[in-house]
């Protein structure tokens, strides 16, 4: 094996130019991919966490009074499938804004009064997913006398929802067909190496080398062509992940959106499918090229 | 002793190379007709005949460099016309080949070209360097051992492609061609190796149309004419 994997650097080494091709393509199909699959697997987690944390929130009337609040709040709790009510008070609402907005909380000191509205946070029960029936208990919160507004994340989440499985299929199709194009190239890398190698095989035929002698070192070339790929590509978009997420730390998106990198799990199956395209591009050149 | 002998006595006798009514053409063309013809171990066959006669044609039969249109050939117990693909390099460790253009690898150093025959066969990196030097010292080119093809003469050419074929110790030595584009004192030097290695057990069977090398090896001539008559085969 050392000497295959000697034979492999050996070779790498020759046709330096076209190995670089073949791995910078690798690299940008593993970018392409694992940039979709951080986007992806980021929106899953926080459809996931926005479709559990199923609430309500009622605005209050201006001017509605204690007892007013209090009977609202116990019409709305004799409602089926909520589960909690927790009053914020206005001024409740704007520590929260001015701590959400850190730096940029020096905009709301301009504010002559507060303009935030008293609320009812209402938490459903985990079982009411359905849109249809948040809708019903929303709507009837919207009849109570002391209720202004009623907004919930589930309106909007169904259209979202819809664009989420488009960027889905759209982001399948693209790194599928990135990864074809990849594995065409580390072969077609692995064909221009055979035939500028055509005679010395010959040689190696003729004084008796069997396929696997020939074959394997461009098999390990293949895999280290993916493995190295795929490290580039993954190092890429880490630096984008570092990039992004330190400027959404320092933003204004603080509290709203924490983004969080490819787990092990799927780095691991990045590398692993990375060298898997490398090796079969490598097996069908080898196939084409043997067949003759 | 004697019993030693015996056994000596008729592994000699033993054909090592079979070839029955063998025909090769290439497209309508015949290049050898009704061949039938046995090698025995350790002999000295040389192949004569004009060029185009089809000398090289009837040893790149037997390393399976061309099938066979027609015929039996067996080499060493492998039947040719039914041997598997993957028997093939099992087939080829049995010869060492001197090819007529050298057929040097000619990015590889000396070393590495004689030595690749012993690598396919897997052999550890410590024995490959003791038998290639040893080889490479018979030959008269251990000093070269790290020097290209391309820097070296036809003659230096020709005895790294002679240390290629002996250095795995085969049981059959082939030869095409082998002082063609030499000059004279170069092709004495190729002519006693290939004396040297028959003298030290290989059936080494050479084609060549060199009458010198007829003279000098003294081994049985088989001579083709046209690939269609041929004088020292069985009848």
């Amino acid at each position: 094996m050392k000497s295959y994997i000697k034979r492999a650097l050996k070779d790498m080494r020759e046709n330096a130019f076209l190995n670089a091709i073949a791995v910078l393509t690798t690299a940008l199909a593993v970018l392409m991919i694992s940039g979709l699959t951080l986007i992806w697997s980021n929106l899953n987690n926080w459809v996931d966490m926005t479709k559990n944390d199923v609430r309500i929130m009622a605005y209050l009337k201006t001017g509605v009074t204690d007892a007013q609040r209090n009977e609202a709040t116990a019409d709305i709790q004799g409602l089926e499938g909520v589960k909690t009510i927790k009053f914020i008070s206005r001024s409740q609402a704007m520590d929260k804004l001015k701590s959400q907005l850190r730096h940029q909380a020096s905009l709301l000191e301009g504010l002559k009064e507060n303009p935030l509205p008293d609320a009812l946070e209402i938490e459903l029960k985990q079982d009411r997913e359905k849109l249809a029936q948040v809708q019903t208990i929303a709507d009837r919160i919207k009849q109570m006398q002391a209720v202004e507004d009623v907004e919930f994340g589930q309106q909007w989440m169904e259209r979202f929802m819809g664009i989420f499985g488009l960027i889905q299929l759209a982001g399948m199709i693209m790194g599928g067909i990135f990864l074809i194009a990849a594995g065409l190239i580390v072969g077609n890398t692995i064909r221009l190496t055979l035939f500028s190698r055509q005679e010395e095989i010959e040689i190696m035929r003729l004084v008796g080398a069997n396929e696997m002698y020939i074959k394997t070192p461009f098999y390990i070339e293949g895999a280290i062509q993916g493995c190295i790929g795929s490290f580039l590509g993954l190092g890429g978009i880490y630096a984008a992940y570092t990039y992004v997420s330190w400027n959404i730390n320092s933003g204004l998106a603080t509290g709203f959106l924490q983004i969080r990198f490819l787990s092990t799990e799927l780095l691991a199956i990045i590398i692993c499918a990375s060298m898997g395209v490398g090796l079969t591009g490598c097996a069908i050149s080898l196939k084409q090229y043997f067949r003759k | 002793m004697r019993g030693y002998f015996i056994i000596m006595e008729s592994q000699e006798k033993n054909p090592i190379i079979r070839m029955f009514n063998v025909q090769k053409n290439y497209g309508t063309q015949k290049s050898l007709d009704d061949i039938t013809l046995d090698v025995f171990r350790n002999e000295m066959v040389l192949v004569t005949g004009p060029s185009g006669a089809g000398k090289t044609t009837l040893l790149k039969l037997l390393y399976l460099a061309e099938p066979l249109t027609k015929g039996q050939i067996i080499v060493d117990g492998l039947n040719l016309s039914r041997i598997e693909r993957k028997k093939i390099p099992v087939l080829r460790r049995k010869f060492g080949i001197v090819f007529q253009e050298y057929k040097l690898i000619q990015t590889k150093t000396v070393f590495d070209n004689v030595a690749l025959v012993l690598e396919v066969k897997g052999e550890k990196e410590k024995g490959i360097q003791k038998k290639v030097q040893s080889v490479l010292r018979t030959v008269d080119l251990e000093h070269k051992q790290k020097a290209y093809p391309p820097s070296l003469s036809g003659g230096e050419q020709q005895r790294v492609a002679f240390a290629r074929a002996i250095v795995g110790n085969p049981k059959i030595i082939l030869a095409d061609e082998p002082t063609g584009s030499l000059d004279p004192d170069s092709a004495d030097t190729v002519i006693s190796l290939f004396i040297e290695a028959h003298r030290r057990g290989a059936t080494v069977i050479i084609a060549s149309h060199d009458k010198l090398l007829v003279e000098k090896t003294g081994g049985r001539v088989i001579h083709i004419v046209k690939g269609q008559k041929v004088q020292g085969c069985e009848e």
